[in-house]
């Protein structure tokens, strides 16, 4: 596992091309199913696709939120000396402190974290949605303040 | 998400297209580097790792360029894609947002403000010869931008 700042920025970033790849890929299948059925040879898996796309953004804000969490983890132990807290709130919480982050980069990160917890969890929507590029963005500026490197 | 990446190409065949791609790659950043010095940039190399399916994984130069508080990374995305021999992303930093694509078309370096996923012949109207004219529009756009959003 890299020790690098600019590393986990661009795992993150990647995490972004691999979905505006797969987003590409699965609009222009549709279109082409729209056009000529045939392309699916009438079994189901036109409506798996249309499934699948509908949540495509919440899957890779999903894997983008676990890139930024396990280098949070990574990186704990070198700013704390201690094993980091199982809650991913006092991780969050925990290394904003100890690198003197600020509170509107914070509580982005936090609006991610609630995103992601409603998704995975499967709560009551109260988090606000966000785009996997606004995501990306709110975690990368916070990755911006880690050392770079430990 | 860890992946082991072994290149389909011999040795021999993988390590000439990787030199000739890195070679290309290098003229780019120096060219970059240069101009963005003329315009009052400071600008510091660094590497960034690859993985290409044919040519394996390997370290490519990346350039990371500063003028006060905007920061802005030159980084190597692909050495090939349909309709360009070589792609490389200009991003606004620490958030990791798109500013421009550079893609190798026709033997030249060629720039298109960022909207993903577009190469090919029916996308070249929207390419401009990259120059340091044109690195200036972007760089200025970038500060401008990040100027407004303070």
């Amino acid at each position: 596992m890299p020790h690098k700042q600019h590393e986990w920025q661009q795992r993150v970033k990647n995490v972004e091309h691999e979905f505006l790849a797969i987003q590409l890929a699965t609009e222009q299948l549709l279109d082409a199913a729209a056009r000529d059925p045939s392309v699916f040879n009438n079994d189901l898996r036109a409506r798996l696709l249309r499934q699948a796309a509908a949540k495509l953004d919440g899957t890779y804000l999903i894997r983008l939120f676990a890139e930024f969490e396990t280098c949070l983890r990574l990186f704990w132990p070198t700013a704390r000396t201690t094993d980091p807290p199982s809650r991913t709130r006092d991780l969050i919480d925990g290394i904003a402190a100890t690198r003197r982050i600020p509170n509107d980069r914070l509580k982005n990160v936090h609006e991610v974290r609630e995103y992601r917890n409603s998704l995975v969890h499967l709560r009551e929507q109260t988090a606000s949605v966000l785009s996997v590029s606004e995501a990306r963005g709110y975690l990368c500026r916070f990755l911006g303040y880690l050392p770079p490197r430990w | 998400m860890a992946t082991i990446n072994h290149p389909t190409l011999t040795d021999e065949s993988a390590n000439a297209i990787r030199d000739q791609w890195l070679e290309r790659l290098s003229a780019l950043v120096k060219d970059v580097q240069e101009w963005a010095a003329d315009l009052g940039w400071s600008t510091r190399q660094i590497e960034t790792r690859l993985e290409d399916s044919e040519i394996g994984t390997y370290e490519a130069p990346a350039l990371l360029l500063q003028m006060e508080t905007t920061r802005a990374l030159l980084e190597p995305i692909a050495r090939s894609a349909p309709g360009a021999d070589g792609i490389v992303d200009l991003y606004a930093m620490p958030a990791y947002d798109d500013i421009a694509h550079i893609y190798f078309i026709d033997d030249a370096w060629r720039l298109f403000h960022a909207t993903p996923l577009q190469v090919g012949a029916s996308t070249k109207v929207g390419f401009v010869i990259l120059s340091k004219g044109e690195l200036q529009k972007v760089l200025e756009g970038m500060r401008t931008n990040a100027t407004q959003a303070t």
